[in-house]
């Protein structure tokens, strides 16, 4: 045996997904076949406190299902990250056929019946973890004092306005600043445990007793897929036989301070074109990205023998990783892309494959004017050009640290179906590459799921056909 | 304060400790959080947040390790409704 084949294989056995597109993997992946996106105006509420030039989003929607891993005492005390990662390994868990029991009724706590708990780990990726909750909770401590003088103040200028010394103007005017300035109406005891990133693993591992690794990656775009590739070489590596892994980002906050953030930097869609038509990845018409307000997608991986012992069905195999950094800059791709070409070549190196062998790139696609041309250029030089490419960006926007996790179980979907989505509003593509540009079938064995991440963090994951 | 009022504030305070600490019944005006209860540290903070929701009233950091009982919760809740002009 090569030292290679004498490695531990890591399946995929079910995943979990909570999108814009749909809030389970298989109404997701109707929605990426049938070329849907979800883009609405931003909340009109933003334009208040900035002037913003992106005008879209992608909404979540109705992503608030019952489940009895969440009560509502839980939904306060866990920042929707969490909350998030907790729905979708729910539906992961339930497709890999993993029996879940009640631990401690008191704590909402549960066991996964039959398996070992030390030898089951957590790897998720969020690219800022809390912050909708940090944010909401700084609203409440800068504002509360203010706000009940402010209360104080219109109440006086009423009771002048009554009395016929003064007009009720004064006090309408300080209604109106008010109503202006949303708060928590108390501080949340819970905001350093929402707000910091590794509670996204951390509560996973709570609520199902998992004692196995359980780290949080933060690498901006890249996270998910980072913490999907840590997770397949800590099984491969024989730290663990089990793991939940993905991502999840929640980016909405009353005032649009993350929205602004990405729009300041000019990252985000803007321009004249109608708003369903402003994400368009690898386009000539690209004007950014549709900025997400939140998902989450979790896979559950295992140890193949494991897996078969349990009669599990494997949906795809996992089948290698690479990772690079530019070393360049925080925003700006180092204009060669000679690291994100490598992180490719380190990915197949690791997999086994030959670049002739991949049949599909998801791609990072995500519609800026720098990303697409080189990633575009960077496939090509390292697979050649007769290679499938679509960007699950082009239907549900930016999830950033999700993103990694959703375009991997769209990978998943693809090579199990042997169908790929296609790049919505792809009209003019920005190179000679095979961009899909509708639900295409394909025979590809191999794919690869690919994120290059502010930070200049470049990560690949190879899967392949069960 | 009516003695109305402490038995409203009384039945808030029983009913949100049944689902903090997901008790079967509303625990006795004497039965002490920790020691009686099974209260953990997650579940005071719960607790306090609830309370505060449900009664418009902060609760002073220094004030929280007096809050050991159902009556001693009550107790301050109303003196916090006296001291803030009325009951919430």
């Amino acid at each position: 045996l090569t030292a290679a084949a004498a490695r531990r294989r890591v399946v995929v056995t079910g995943t979990g997904v909570v999108s814009a597109l749909g809030n389970t993997t298989g109404s997701f992946w109707q929605s990426c076949l049938a070329g849907r996106t979800a883009v609405a105006p931003i909340p009109e509420q933003w334009r208040r406190y900035s002037s913003l030039r992106s005008p879209a989003w992608s909404p979540l929607g109705d992503w608030d299902r019952e489940s009895s891993l969440l009560t509502r005492l839980e939904r306060k005390r866990l920042d929707i990250t969490s909350q998030l990662a907790v729905l979708a390994a729910e539906e992961a868990l339930t497709e890999a056929g993993l029996e879940l029991r009640v631990a401690d009724g008191k704590r909402n706590t549960r066991t996964l019946v039959a398996r070992d708990p030390e030898r089951l780990g957590v790897f998720m990726g969020t690219g800022v973890g809390g912050v909708s909750t940090l944010l909401a909770v700084a609203s409440h401590v800068m504002l509360a004092a203010g706000k009940e003088r402010l209360a104080e103040l219109a109440s006086t200028l009423d009771a002048a306005a009554t009395a016929g010394g003064g007009t009720a103007g004064g006090a309408r005017l300080v209604e109106a600043v008010l109503a202006e300035l949303p708060s928590p109406v108390s501080f949340n005891p819970f905001a350093v445990t929402m707000a910091m990133p590794n509670a996204v693993s951390a509560n996973l591992a709570i609520k199902l007793g998992l004692h196995g690794p359980c780290p949080t990656f933060t690498c901006a775009c890249a996270s998910g897929t980072v913490a999907i590739g840590q997770a397949f070489r800590a099984l491969r590596g024989g730290e663990c036989d089990f793991a939940l892994a993905g991502g999840t980002e929640y980016l909405w906050d009353a005032y649009g301070c993350t929205f602004r953030g990405f729009d300041a930097v000019g990252a985000l869609a803007q321009g004249d074109l109608p708003l369903a038509q402003l994400n368009r990845p690898f386009d000539r018409r690209r004007c950014g990205f549709l900025f997400s307000e939140g998902g989450c997608a979790v896979l559950v991986l295992e140890e193949l023998e494991s897996a078969r012992r349990r009669g599990a069905r494997p949906l795809a195999e996992v089948r290698g990783f690479g990772e690079t950094c530019d070393g360049h800059d925080l925003i700006a791709l180092e204009p060669s892309g000679r690291e994100a070409r490598r992180a490719i070549e380190l990915c197949l190196a690791d997999a086994c494959l030959a670049p002739e062998e991949i049949g599909y790139v998801n791609a990072h696609g995500t519609g800026t004017s720098l990303n697409d041309p080189l990633e575009a250029q960077v496939v090509a030089e390292a697979l050649g050009p007769e290679v499938a490419v679509s960007s699950t960006k082009s239907l549900l926007g930016h999830t950033l640290g999700a993103s990694g996790a959703l375009e991997a179980v769209a990978t998943v979907r693809t090579l199990l179906e042997g169908v790929a989505h296609g790049c919505r509003c792809l009209e003019e593509p920005v190179a000679e590459l095979r961009f899909l540009t509708r639900a295409t079938r394909i025979g590809a064995a191999h794919a690869l799921s690919q994120s290059f991440a502010f930070g200049g963090q470049n990560a690949v994951l190879a899967l392949s056909r069960c | 304060m009516t003695e109305l009022d402490r038995e409203q504030v009384t039945r808030k305070v029983q009913s949100i400790l049944v689902e903090v600490l997901n008790l079967e019944a509303p625990p006795g005006p004497d039965e002490r959080l920790v020691e009686d209860l099974g209260a953990e540290s997650v579940d005071v903070l719960s607790l306090l947040f609830e309370l505060e929701e449900a009664f418009g009233r902060s609760i002073p950091d220094e004030q929280v390790p007096e809050l050991s009982t159902v009556r001693a919760i009550v107790d301050r809740i109303l003196a916090a409704g006296h001291a803030a002009g009325g009951a919430a």
